[in-house]
């Protein structure tokens, strides 16, 4: 089992690393381009979603988290001039390793008001710390202020953000799986039985919010290293709403569909580009329309492979 | 240095009064059914709009600039009005009995629709708003300035913060928006007609929304579709301070942010401006999350 | 375990005097109650009564304005309810509270987390130890479950059981936090007669299985009569009578209580 599993993981890693070749050298700029944003969108999703859809949270903030990310690496790698070493493939990896940290950091800091407020509440003032983030990062002139950050090495591409993609599903669907997992589960379907039974709720909020914005922060870090210009405008409130959006489509706590959702939120805008101005009105119809008409999203808490399991066996 | 305190207190009124109106909406809707109507922000965005082209077309007509005013006023509360409970019927009122959390995403997704069909209709770029009644300053020594508009936004927002008190406290419709923010179930158990309840919140919530968007027109005459989104933001932080779901709240929670706001921006710097209204959100909500004049439910075990 | 000293009064889990006031209105009033390893005691009275707040009290959900709480001579006074819980002291709720989107196992699963032995290193790279674990877990679960007669069902929902089974789930569920002492919350609450009598055979048999002491509310005097050794009967917030259940059933303070003053 667990050597199956194992070279299951290798066999992807040394597919995606030959698929790199093979998309770069067949796939059009644009195309590519996309894909590229797919996975990006996936990692925000799936991210989101364990503060979003397993924890029973609501974080409207998840844009200034993957601001963090995107600024702290591309600090590294750009701004402090530290050695040539982080212009290279490893170097850059390890300045969005970072990047994930600082975000984690973040996560952490505005993880604990949710200690003390839910629903609504909690959605309003992940959104201010969100926008205070970005405020920051406006005012903050040695990364560009409003102007934005040009000129960060452009190292992430499909290799290295697909390879995100994986570490980030595995990761998460293994926590998941565990006792953790449980424990922040219970803490989405009634706190006061889970307190009861011994799990430390408030620990388990700050859980689930700190990964949540590590992933959040690489996220950030690939966009920062595949974009190579970042400006505050990357990381609004809008931002945000589009992966609660990736999230509520998937279905909420489904980590295979918050995946389809970041797919899904990330090609419709360019699949409705025919409708030009009015794609951006579209999208959010859609949302509503989806919003009445399937409230959990496609696969509501289920996974997409348990679907088939439930129809296999019935 | 008194006159700047002085006439950073006029600024942050004028200023405070706007969010305070838009902030009654809020806190109207959050009281009775309980969620952030994000598409709020858009409606007092449509009423600014609304009012432009009224103005527009009624400026030849009309002669007289103080009827011109209250035209404008009325036909954008009016056109407000029509678009709230459009949303309520279409988007809201089917989710009555869904979880909270959809009915929050709806609210941001029909916020979304607003905004980008607000772009495509007006266009992206700024647009003047017409100076319905002209700038005259009513004061103006040693460098402090008192125009009427200001006087008017704050006569105005005053005046229609009275009736709302007067409606909701010594009518019957008002007794019965209060029973129903209390305890929606019970209050339908007792034959209150919830539905017409909430009808009524949103048509009070949108004309507030409608009249603030002309009284913020006159003093800040550039407008464009994503206007209503940061001014949005604030008025629900300032119904948060005052404690979400409580009317004085709102007015007075309004009226602080507009203060701190404009103290900010003097002593501290313009670029934080924006960034304040957050802080004292986050504060606030750590330390005393029910808000100034609210009250906390505890859920029973 | 216990510190075996000449005071025999050192029972293991005592309450002293737990008083609490929401309002002005005194909830709970000086109350007082002991518990030896294993005993099994009743707790009754008419609704509104207080017994839950007195649950909510010993659980750590509300902060007494007053009064002591000692488990083997350590006070829990103060402690949050997941601490609680670790010190030995599981509850269930009158108003059932699963996990209801988790499966029957994993809401049992739970309640081992307290105790988990494995990092989110193990986690991570799925070392043996968390194999190791996991699959104890699992086999002490489902024997659990067995135990509790819902072995068939561990891998449904839990929203999906039929409402006697969630409540004997809940049970599980606390008892699979290994605790000293068991609060049962109106356990047959909504059952009918025959369930009820079947679930306080089960009661009776799971203290003796589990070696825990159960403070058991019930509403219907006469259901806890056979299983319960002591027998505390609360009214309007104070006790009015303690003792065995024949002591009980002829106190004239107790039959009042429940027939109301004329």
């Amino acid at each position: 089992m667990k050597i199956i599993q194992k070279s299951i993981l290798l066999i992807i890693a040394l597919a995606i690393f030959g698929l790199n070749y093979f998309l770069e050298d067949n796939v059009d700029g644009y195309v590519l381009r996309v894909i590229i944003n797919c996975g990006i969108g996936m990692i925000l999703a799936m991210s989101l979603n364990l503060i979003n859809g397993c924890a029973g949270q609501f974080s409207l903030g998840h844009a200034g988290f993957m601001g963090v990310g995107a600024y702290a690496s591309a600090l590294i790698t750009t701004v402090l001039t530290l050695s040539p070493f982080f212009k290279t493939d490893l170097g850059v990896g390890c300045a969005i390793l970072t990047g994930g940290l600082a975000a984690a950091v973040a996560g952490y800091l505005v993880g604990l008001p949710s200690l003390r407020l839910r629903g609504d509440y909690l959605a309003i003032v992940t959104l201010g710390f969100g926008e205070i983030i970005r405020i920051c990062f406006l005012n903050f002139e040695q990364v560009g202020g409003a102007r934005g950050l040009p000129g960060i090495p452009r190292v992430a591409n499909f290799f290295w953000v697909y390879l995100w993609v994986v570490v980030t599903f595995v990761a998460l669907l293994r926590l998941l799986r565990s006792s953790y997992g449980r424990a922040i589960l219970s803490v989405r379907e009634n706190e006061i039985a889970a307190e009861s039974m011994g799990i430390n709720i408030a620990h388990y909020k700050i859980v689930a919010f700190v990964i949540s914005s590590f992933f959040a922060g690489i996220a950030g870090g690939l966009f920062a290293h595949f974009q190579s210009f970042i400006d505050p405008n990357s990381f609004v409130f809008n931002k945000s709403v589009e992966v609660v959006i990736m999230v509520v489509i998937g279905g909420m706590g489904s980590l295979s569909g918050a995946m389809l959702g970041g797919i899904i939120v990330t090609l419709l805008p360019e699949l409705l580009r025919a409708f030009d101005n009015y794609r951006m009105v579209i999208f959010p119809l859609i949302l509503i329309i989806l919003m009445l008409v399937r409230p959990r999203g496609i696969f509501g808490h289920k996974e997409i492979w348990e679907l088939f399991r439930k129809k296999a066996s019935s | 240095m008194l006159q700047a305190f002085l006439q950073n207190i006029i600024n942050g009124l004028a200023q405070g009064s706007v969010y305070a109106l838009v902030a009654l909406g809020y806190t109207m809707v959050y009281g009775v059914l309980q969620f952030i109507n994000f598409a709020h922000s858009d409606i007092f965005m449509l009423g600014a709009f609304s009012g432009f082209y009224l103005a527009k077309w009624l400026t030849p007509i009309v002669p007289n600039p103080l009827v011109l005013l209250l035209a404008t006023i009325l036909g954008s509360m009016v056109f407000c009005v029509t678009v709230g409970l459009t949303i309520e019927r279409i988007a809201y009122r089917p989710l009555r009995s869904a979880p909270r959390i959809n009915v929050l995403i709806t609210a941001i997704g029909v916020s979304l629709f607003l905004e980008n069909l607000g772009q495509i209709i007006f266009g992206a770029d700024p647009q003047v708003f017409p100076a319905l009644i002209a700038t005259k300053s009513i004061l103006n020594t040693g460098g402090l300035v008192l125009n009427n508009i200001q006087v008017l936004v704050v006569l105005v927002s005053l005046v229609l913060m009275v009736v709302l008190h007067w409606i909701v406290h010594h009518t019957k419709l008002g007794t019965a928006m209060r029973a129903v923010s209390f305890d929606i179930e019970v209050a339908n158990l007792m034959g209150i007609p919830t539905d017409t309840i909430i009808i009524f919140t949103f048509t009070i919530g949108s004309a507030l929304a409608g009249a603030a968007a002309i009284l913020y027109g006159l003093s800040y005459p550039k407008i464009e579709p994503l206007l209503g989104t940061m001014i949005g933001l604030k008025a629900f932080v300032a119904a948060v301070f005052g404690g979400i779901g409580n009317i004085l709240g709102a007015a007075v929670g309004g009226i602080v942010l507009g203060l701190a706001e404009s103290f900010t921006v003097y002593y501290i710097s313009s670029s934080f401006r924006d960034a304040i209204a957050f802080g004292i959100l986050i504060l606030i909500l750590l330390f005393k999350p029910a808000g100034l004049f609210g009250t906390f439910r505890r859920e029973k075990v | 375990m216990t510190n075996i000293s000449s005071d025999t009064t050192n029972h293991d889990f005592k309450v002293e005097s737990l008083s609490i006031a929401f309002g002005g209105l005194k909830a709970v009033n000086r109350f007082t109650l002991s518990l030896q390893p294993m005993e099994l005691q009743g707790l009754i009275g008419p609704n509104g009564a207080g017994k839950t707040t007195i649950f909510n009290l010993i659980t750590g959900v509300y902060l007494p304005d007053s009064g002591a709480m000692t488990l083997n001579g350590k006070s829990l006074l103060g402690f949050k309810p997941h601490q609680i819980a670790k010190a030995g002291i599981a509850r269930t709720f009158q108003n059932i509270r699963l996990f209801s989107e988790m499966t029957v196992i994993e809401n049992v699963m739970v309640s081992y987390h307290m105790r988990v032995e494995y990092r989110y290193v193990d986690v991570l790279l799925r070392t043996a130890r968390y194999y190791r674990i996991e699959n104890q877990f699992r086999e002490r679960a489902c024997a659990l479950l067995e135990i509790m007669g819902l072995e068939n069902r561990k891998n449904d929902k839990a929203k999906s059981l039929p409402y006697g089974d969630q409540r004997r789930l809940e049970i599980a569920r606390a008892l699979a936090t290994n605790p000293k002492v068991l609060l049962l919350d109106e356990p047959a609450a909504g059952l009918n007669t025959q369930e009820k009598v079947a679930l306080m055979a089960t009661i009776a048999e799971i203290r003796n299985k589990f070696k825990t002491a159960v403070l058991l509310i019930e509403h219907d005097m006469k259901l806890v009569m056979g299983i319960c050794e002591k027998i505390t009967v609360l009214d309007h917030g104070e006790i009015i009578a303690s003792g065995t259940p024949r002591e009980i059933q002829n106190n004239p303070k107790v039959i009042e209580a429940y027939l109301g003053v004329g």
